[in-house]
């Protein structure tokens, strides 16, 4: 089943025009392919599910690139506008404040959001395993999205907005939660 | 993001990211990309190596025996000859049995000071030598700085990456819509950009499980270190009672050999179909020892369940990671997950082959940049050998620590030869005059090493 939905999805991507029914079936039968899996084999089951998807992915691309004709197209000249150009400043404090503020600040607000996840769960009668793994898993999560969140956020007025409310949600929780 | 922020162009959805967004998240992919590059491949490089730790095991010491299964009174044997030969030392505070299993049919018996191999019967064999496969192994947990440090840097490294396949997404609004054009023989940059893309967005499950899963094991120092804090005291023993089960109140009073067998026998009468992957004896010989079973349960993704036991091997609890709270479940999957041990040999080669591709699109991310700036008239030629001096650099010095392994011994200064190698290779590039050259220079090292490695296993066998 992963492997047809793969084939149809490529298929699809692969028409000029956008055909629904067939986007619509490709995806259908991935989703089918795991639910089927996670039901016979629960997590380990969605996993190989996956891992089959993916591989039958490589193979479409291994035989798209064995069958690829040599070619000189234009490459993209997208900047990425890492470094300054001739005569711009470096901005080096800029970049070091951003460094501080996507690094130690937004893993703390993270953890603060764990933490305050935590209480939530806990206080809904999620039971203290729940709660404490939530945390652990929720945490990078939560910091991976608040990373890229900053990083496409041009004014540092909205991303220290961005990292407070978290940490002063976060404490409020927290304080609530260790308050007996 | 614009100004306003997030912003969604005409039509919605990932490729509806207004153009602003979408090149604020090029920046970021950049950013994220450049600052660690470096060891972002360092770790999905040895990651991908260590998928077969097991393996790399049996061959760094072929001569150890193997066994598909050992009798509970043979193992019984090995640790009462274990505990007799530390008479007159400092008792051990555990000893681990490492049972046969299919990717490791070997016993084994590790204790505070010693491992060494049993045979099927329980007698002593040999010393276990692995310091190769160790050495790998703390390469990727900790890049081998101090452990607190290495582990949280490393589960930093694998937030970046969620990070990267993140704004990866958003920066290239066809990315789905391309996801099977792959311009192969493309030489002016398009190929290299179609490689790290696609690559990119077909292994984008793989990438986030694996990163989400480390990153989740390494900073569990520092949310673990929050839960004790915020509520349990400090304790941080507490944070993880509930989930994999709390360890007994120490008593160091004198106390008897532990049943192992007994234990051993309670399992296979009462848990046939769950395989016995480690025991582990706490406080040995004390009053307050007690013993821990590790059991595997097939088609699972749980790394294994565990249960406690008194020396005379009754049993006194389960912790409930197959069949408890589903935070137990999802915490006791983590690791498998992350590390692929959950499906044999077919999983291990998928892992070995999406972490190729993983430690290929770090590679590529930094060149695909420098590729850029080149077009653009800025050549750096240093940098570029600089990079390339890590991309093939880091393989040809791993190779070479392999190679003194088979030639030195288990006693081989490894990480010395492996940070040694890299930093004189690093260090020679800026020097070398035709990066084309020097470049195919660590690719003839790199596939020589791998030879000789595999002659020197040919030969040891």
């Amino acid at each position: 089943m992963a492997v047809v939905a793969v084939l149809l999805l490529r298929r699809a991507w692969g028409r000029a025009d956008r055909s629904l029914s067939l986007l619509g079936g490709a995806w259908g039968l991935m989703l089918l392919g795991l639910i089927a899996g996670g039901v016979g084999h629960g997590a380990w089951g969605v996993a190989m599910v996956s891992l089959a998807l993916m591989l039958s992915a490589f193979a479409c691309l291994a035989v798209a690139g064995w069958t690829a004709p040599p070619d000189k197209a234009r490459p993209s000249q997208r900047r990425a506008h890492m470094l300054p150009d001739e005569g711009e400043p470096l901005g080096l404090g800029r970049r070091v404040l951003t460094f501080i503020m996507t690094v130690p600040l937004a893993l703390i607000a993270s953890l603060a959001l764990g933490l305050a996840i935590r209480v939530l769960v806990a206080a809904s009668g999620g039971g203290e395993a729940n709660a404490n793994v939530a945390t652990l898993f929720l945490t990078p999560l939560l910091w991976s999205i608040l990373i890229v969140l900053l990083l496409l956020t041009a004014r540092r007025r909205t991303q220290w907005l961005m990292l407070g409310a978290p940490m002063l949600a976060g404490g409020l929780f927290i304080f609530a939660g260790m308050t007996p | 993001m614009s100004r306003e922020g997030l912003r969604f162009g005409k039509g919605g959805g990932l490729k509806g990211f207004d153009k602003a967004t979408v090149r604020e998240a090029l920046s970021a992919h950049a950013a994220i990309g450049l600052l660690a590059g470096a060891l972002l491949y360092l770790v999905c490089l040895t990651g991908t190596i260590v998928v077969f730790y097991a393996e790399w095991q049996r061959i760094e010491q072929p001569a150890a025996p193997e066994m598909a299964d050992i009798a509970p009174q043979a193992v019984q044997r090995g640790v009462d000859a274990v505990l007799a030969s530390e008479k007159g030392k400092p008792l051990t505070t555990h000893l681990f049995v490492h049972m046969p299993v299919p990717d490791l049919p070997r016993t084994t018996i590790t204790t505070d000071s010693q491992a060494v191999h049993l045979r099927a019967d329980g007698s002593i064999a040999m010393p276990e030598e692995n310091a190769w496969s160790d050495f790998l192994l703390i390469l990727h947990y900790t890049l081998h700085l101090p452990s607190t440090f290495g582990m949280v840097l490393v589960a930093i490294l694998g937030v970046m990456i969620v990070a990267l396949a993140i704004s990866g997404v958003v920066a290239h609004p066809r990315i789905f819509r391309d996801a099977f054009r792959l311009r192969a023989r493309d030489t002016g940059g398009v190929g290299l950009a179609d490689w790290h893309n696609r690559l990119g967005v077909w292994t984008l499950p793989f990438v986030i499980a694996i990163a989400m899963t480390g990153a989740m094991i390494g900073l569990a120092l520092i949310t673990g270190y929050g839960l004790a804090t915020s509520f349990y005291k400090g304790d941080m023993e507490a944070v993880y009672a509930p989930i994999f089960g709390g360890e007994g109140k120490p008593d160091k009073a004198r106390g008897p050999t532990p049943d192992v067998s007994a234990v051993i026998r309670y399992m296979q009468a009462h848990h046939p179909g769950e395989r016995i992957g480690y025991i582990t004896l706490h406080d040995p010989l004390t009053a307050g020892q007690h013993v821990q079973i590790m059991t595997i349960h097939p088609n699972r993704l749980i790394f294994g369940e565990y249960y406690m036991f008194d020396a005379r091997g009754r049993l006194e609890s389960k912790a409930g990671l197959s069949d408890g709270a589903m935070g137990q479940q999802a915490a006791a999957s983590a690791y498998n997950l992350h590390f692929g041990n959950y499906g044999g040999l077919p999983v291990k080669v998928a892992y070995a082959l999406f972490g190729l591709a993983l430690s290929a699109m770090t590679a590529t991310g930094v060149s695909i940049w420098l590729a850029k700036r080149r077009r653009r008239g800025i050549d750096q030629p240093r940098l570029t050998r600089a990079w390339d001096a890590v991309v093939w650099g880091t393989p040809v010095a791993l190779i070479l620590t392999f190679l003194v392994r088979q030639w030195v011994g288990n006693g081989a200064p490894l990480i010395a030869t492996f940070w040694g190698s890299l930093a004189a290779i690093l260090l020679v590039s800026p020097f070398v005059g035709d990066g084309r050259r020097f470049a195919r220079a660590l690719q003839w090292l790199l596939g020589a090493g791998v030879a000789a490695g595999a002659m020197g296993f040919v030969a040891a066998l």
